[in-house]
């Protein structure tokens, strides 16, 4: 058989086609361009909102936070990324412990509590959320909870209380419990979940709707889970617990934002989130903790004023995501 | 591969001929994209062996391949017996309304497995929609049933499709001969209908337990584990992403075992496609066959697809109910015809010279490329991925984020499904037309446009349609390889599901299976067109 | 009393078209039956109504003094014992040759492999795939599978259209030998009528669902029931000719008729049965001449200028232009049309 010269042509014009279409496509200058750590459900109408009042166009990567700080740490200094909005203090803290964030000047700063922000001002906090333990009206009397998670691995809660050993904000929990007890106490508390066989579910989101249809009591999540789920399903038996002690199952974990490179439109980006309409907008629909003085949280929610905090570093977790998940594959929870 | 292939002395071969160094150079360039994830997985494995333990535990990885084994068999399983039941009942009897059912029964392929194992779990339990609505409480489909039940209901559509066209295409005087013989009606079924079935069998075997062996939504929302959610779990909780990539090499030694196992299983017979002279013949169901046929796939398309499709309604109605706003995003479905589309026609391309050199130079190595074609399709997305994503950023960073880029991972890695149907669809093509072409004064390039394409695009189209479903409900490539701002449905039902939006997400997952209702059509009708 | 296997009025349409139009046709205890006639006369459908593969709409099929199917019964194909050889053999492809031969065979007859291979010329070839095998000998091997389970009848569908013109002559007597030394009854379904005459100790010849006449080869061809049946089974002159006082005339002149007919007739001649011979005097013309080796065929004028075929042997004096003297040894005569 001779050559099929033509077919090899058609073969390798098409790759090339491609190939170039996607040069094209690439993100061009004018634009700023965000990766969001954050769900496009939650994020999305700020930032259009944002491309209304500024007119700058702006182009999201939306995805995993631990992911895309893994990304942002592969594409360097080269990155097309001019924000980072992460979910996140430990992936926020990665991409900061690899300098590539722009030090945030000290007026933006300013409007956060600094507990909230990194302690060198490589980013910033925008919102907070709280890890709650999320139950079943129905099934759990809140006054039988224990203080704080350690008491979870009591064998009066085997089988009871879920975990997503996968999730970033399970992990980020996991590593601030390192930073707080230690990782001696942190192996044995997960080990004491593992033999407590704790359900394990992939997300949080899942554990809210398996508590709702009734499949597992309870779960340690983030706060606005159970709020944003009663607002499609207002007849939900899903409560929210706070725990009433200073540890890390009820720690005050901050969705932050850092710069990569200098531009104007990823500065005002961050501003623009720190204004009192954005602000407004976490507080009522995502409810979660507004970080500015001016906007207070949603009224069902214990004011963050009065959440038992441990002092605590948010900067110390840099670092640790990949610590949290060996000491979770070790105590067998992968 | 998709296609039923067949053993020695097959039809369609030329024998004594190798393959020109140009169709080599075809079949190389595509093969690139195709080995790459492998070549870099191999890679990265090699560097970092030693660590392997100390990611997971020798038990526990010896348990989570226990638990994929147990998984793949079994659905597999499942999905030959529900996929080769349905095919006869609907190519081989006079069941009226044949036709609707069978598209009926091949929708399930456009509902992507999470959006299954979503709606399953929200419809069982003991306060699931079936309690609300019927007020029996049923127990929680999770758990190794669950994820049992998902996957078969995704999968068995590949073993519909592919018997029900080799139940067309079977000699139908060997089942004759068999009677006259005086076998029974079952025991023709058993010894002479069934090996006739085993090329398409064994495709269907892969297609399915592939599928399941690298399927990660169902199975973590289900809550099995498998070894896709430890991999899942390496690589979401780390900023290294070497335990990864060690982990799923051995993802990858178990469906080398699979492929293995299916080729191993092999009669030494021969098992052609020869043309048919004459329908087979079709069974007259009595009143009793016909109640149960109908039962059986009334249970089949009610599991498969009415049920997630009114637990997806219900969420809509339940979201406008409590003041959602519910909207169609066009963007999104705009993206997911774009990549699905580019992703079909190239896959289709790229198939055409692996086709050919299966089909007309079966040897060495044709059967390697098949085998890495195989490979590729069975690797969990995840690590194509990202073994994509550190390739382009390392050395080709102009192309870093394009859509070329997703385009031509998407048509890596479905590759299998679009040369299995090329395959099958140029065995039927009898190399003495090329040759009289040939003959008659042109070249090999114009024999291909000009005779061989007319003769197969119902085929071609047959798999890019196949591609186009499957890229329709693709998530992890998409997630991590897709342009920036780039919008997809899967995407969106996946982002909005996971952030307890279940109105938006169930209007995209409705739009997407809207979106593969043609598709899924065509490749219904498509061996009856052909007939014709 | 009818025959060993018997079809009595069966009547099968498909849509409009008739397949079988009250067949009826009886065969022999221990025959070879060829039932012969062009392509969609029915044939092939009277050989699977027969095996049970199709469903008569009406009447009734026979097989030795058992109804196997009629209007209120049916016997299914594996209950029937007859043994059907497919035109494509059918061999069963995943099998081997021995595995095919004892798929009809219960477990206490498994000696039976090597008695019918051994009866079809197969031995050591058991472990061979079907499509390891030449075309001759998968014939072989499916008249040996229909074979093994001794059914009371075997039915061969066009069993020899699949092999070349060498090994089909071969391939007839070889078939022919195996079937008599098994002693079989057979049905063999064939549109080619040189090889239904070679073959069959029967002949039935068949159009438009029904048969036109039964007889053994002789007969159908010395003495075909109509014209049309006449040129069917071979060359064959048509000419008119008038009865009248014991003896029929024609152009070739007059012959002796002993039969029920007056006045004008058909009449019908076999090429073989002109035997012309050189003569000068003669008012023949020889005007064409196709030679064979063993025969020869001439096209000859006659004196009113009418044209006709004679089949003579290898004799020299035959050129275009030569003039012969013609003998006519016997004729047929019909009625007219």
């Amino acid at each position: 058989m001779e050559v099929p010269a033509d077919m090899m042509r058609l073969v390798a014009s098409l790759l090339a086609l491609i190939l170039v279409l996607g040069a094209c496509a690439s993100a061009d200058d004018d634009t700023l361009t965000i990766y969001s750590g954050r769900g496009e459900e939650l994020v999305g109408p700020v930032i259009e909102r944002f491309e209304e009042e500024t007119g700058i166009t702006v182009e999201v990567r939306y995805g995993d936070s631990a992911e895309l700080a893994a990304t942002l740490l592969a594409e360097g200094e080269d990155s097309p990324a001019d924000v980072f909005f992460a979910q996140d203090p430990a992936s926020l803290g990665s991409v900061a412990a690899a300098g590539l964030f722009e030090r945030l000047d000290d007026d933006i700063l300013s409007l956060v509590d600094p507990r909230f922000s990194d302690a060198g001002g490589e980013w910033i906090g925008i919102s907070g959320r709280v890890r709650v333990v999320a139950y079943d009206t129905s099934l759990v009397d809140p006054s039988t909870f224990p203080a704080d998670e350690d008491g979870f691995t009591d064998g009066a809660w085997a089988n009871r209380v879920a975990i997503a050993p996968t999730n970033g904000s399970f992990l980020t929990f996991v590593a601030a419990k390192i930073v707080l007890d230690g990782e001696e106490a942190t192996l044995a508390w997960l080990e004491g979940m593992a033999a407590n066989n704790a359900p394990t579910y992939p997300k949080n989101s899942a554990i809210i709707a398996a508590i709702d249809e009734g499949q597992v009591e309870a779960g340690l999540v983030n706060h606005y889970y159970r709020m944003r789920f009663a607002a499609e399903s207002p007849d939900t038996v899903v409560a929210n617990h706070f725990f009433d002690s200073e540890s890390a199952g009820g720690l005050v974990m901050p969705a932050g934002v850092g710069v990569i490179g200098s531009s104007d439109a990823a500065v005002q980006f961050v501003e623009y989130l720190l204004s009192e309409e954005s602000q407004r907008y976490f507080a009522e629909t995502t409810f979660e903790y507004p970080l500015i003085g001016a906007v207070e949280a949603d009224p069902g929610l214990t004011p963050l004023s009065e959440l038992p905090q441990p002092d605590f570093d948010l900067s110390d977790l840099a670092g640790l995501l990949d610590r949290a998940t060996e000491l979770v594959a070790e105590a067998g929870l992968l | 591969m998709l296609a039923p292939t067949s053993r020695e002395g097959r039809p369609g071969a030329r024998p004594g001929r190798g393959p020109s160094r140009l169709l080599l150079l075809a079949a190389f360039l595509v093969l690139v994209p195709v080995a790459l994830p492998i070549v870099s997985l191999v890679g990265t494995v090699l560097a970092n062996l030693g660590e392997l333990d100390s990611v997971l535990s020798w038990e526990r990885l010896l348990e989570l391949s226990a638990r994929s084994v147990l998984l793949v068999a079994t659905v597999t399983a499942t999905a030959l017996v529900i996929g080769t039941s349905l095919a006869w009942v609907l190519v081989r009897t006079d069941l009226p309304g044949r036709r609707l059912w069978s598209v009926a029964v091949a929708l399930p392929l456009a509902i992507p497995s999470y959006v299954l194992a979503l709606t399953l779990l929200a419809f069982s339990g003991p306060r699931g929609l079936f309690q609300d609505f019927a007020g029996i409480e049923l127990p929680v489909f999770d758990g190794f049933f669950g994820a049992w039940l998902a996957l078969s209901l995704s999968t068995f559509p590949y073993v519909f499709l592919l018997t029900a066209e080799s139940f067309r295409s079977i000699d139908p005087s060997l089942e004759e001969a068999a009677r006259g013989l005086g076998a029974s009606p079952t025991r023709v079924f058993l010894t002479i209908t069934l090996p006739q079935l085993r090329p398409a069998l064994g495709a269907g075997a892969l297609l399915s337990g592939l599928y399941a062996l690298s399927d990660f939504g169902a199975v973590s929302l289900m809550r099995y584990d498998t070894f896709t959610r430890a991999i899942y779990a390496q690589y979401a909780g780390r900023l290294d992403r070497t335990p990864a990539a060690t982990l799923s090499i051995l993802l990858i030694v178990l469906a080398l075992a699979f492929i293995w196992g299916e080729q191993r299983s092999r009669g030494r017979g021969e098992l052609w496609s020869r043309t048919v002279r004459r329908p087979a013949p079709t069974h007259i169901l009595t009143m009793l066959g016909r109640a149960g046929s109908r039962i059986w796939l009334s249970l089949v398309v009610v599991t498969g697809v009415v049920l997630p499709a009114c637990v997806l309604v219900a969420w809509v109605a339940r979201g406008v109910a409590a003041g959602s706003i519910v909207e169609f995003d066009w963007g999104a479905l705009g993206g997911t015809l774009l990549v699905s589309a580019l992703a079909a026609t190239v896959a289709t391309v790229f198939a055409i010279p692996v086709a050919i050199l299966t089909v007309r130079h079966p040897g060495r190595i044709a059967t390697w490329v098949d085998r890495l074609v195989g490979v590729t399709y069975s690797l969990p997305h995840i690590t194509v991925a990202l073994a994509v994503l550190v390739f382009t950023l390392a050395w080709l960073r102009p192309l870093y984020q394009g859509i070329g880029v997703l385009v031509v991972a998407y048509a890596a890695v479905f590759l299998s499904q679009a040369a299995g149907a090329a395959t099958s669809a140029l065995r039927t093509v009898n190399p003495n037309l090329e040759e009289a072409s040939r003959g008659l004064g042109h070249s090999s390039a114009a024999t291909l446009v000009r005779v061989t394409l007319p003769l197969i695009w119902r085929g071609l189209l047959a798999g890019a349609a196949l591609v186009f479903l499957t890229t329709v409900k693709e998530l992890p490539i998409t997630l991590l390889l897709r342009p920036t701002g780039l919008d997809t449905l899967a995407v969106r039902v996946w982002s909005a599901a996971g952030e307890l939006f279940y109105a938006n997400a169930a209007m995209s997952a409705l739009l997407l299976v809207l979106v593969s209702v043609i598709p899924a059509y065509l490749l219904v009708i498509k061996p009856r067109a052909v007939r014709a | 009393m009818s025959g060993f296997i018997s079809w009595q009025d069966v009547d099968r349409a498909f849509g409009d078209s008739k397949a079988l139009a009250r067949f009826t046709l009886d065969v022999d205890e221990g025959a070879i039956l060829c039932l012969v006639g062009p392509s969609g006369c029915g044939k092939t459908t009277a050989l699977r109504v027969l095996a049970g593969f199709d469903r008569p709409d009406a009447g009734r099929v026979e097989i030795r003094g058992r109804t196997v199917v009629d209007g209120s019964s049916f016997v299914p194909p594996e209950r029937r014992s007859v043994g059907m050889v497919f035109q494509d053999y059918a061999l069963f492809p995943h099998l081997t040759v021995e595995a095919n031969i004892r798929y009809g065979l219960g477990p206490t007859q498994r000696n039976r492999v090597g008695e019918v291979l051994e009866l079809t010329g197969l031995e050591g070839m058991g472990d061979r795939m079907p499509h390891e095998l030449s075309g001759g000998e998968q014939q072989r091997v499916a008249l040996a599978r229909a074979l093994a389970p001794r059914p009371d009848a075997i039915l061969l569908d066009e069993p020899f259209s699949n092999l070349d013109a060498s090994l089909r002559d071969r391939m007839r007597r070889e078939v022919r030998r195996i079937l008599n030394d098994a002693g079989t009854t057979a049905v063999l379904v064939t549109h080619d009528q040189e090889e239904a005459l070679a073959v069959a100790d029967t002949v039935a010849i068949m159009r438009s669902g029904t048969v036109l006449q039964v007889g053994t080869p002789t007969e159908v061809y010395q003495r075909p029931a109509d014209p049309w049946v006449a040129g069917f089974l071979g060359d064959s002159v048509g000419l008119t000719g008038h009865v009248a006082g014991g003896k029929v005339s024609t152009v070739l002149g007059s012959f002796l008729y002993r039969g029920p007919l007056e006045g004008p007739v058909e009449v019908m001649v076999r090429p073989e049965w002109i035997e012309p011979t050189p003569d000068e005097g003669g008012d023949v013309t020889v005007v064409d001449r196709e030679f064979y080796g063993h025969d020869q065929m001439l096209e000859l004028e006659l004196p009113g200028g009418t044209r006709i075929i004679s089949r003579v042997g290898p004799r020299p004096g035959f050129r275009p232009g030569d003039v012969v003297r013609l003998k006519v040894s016997e004729a047929v005569v019909f009625p007219p049309e």
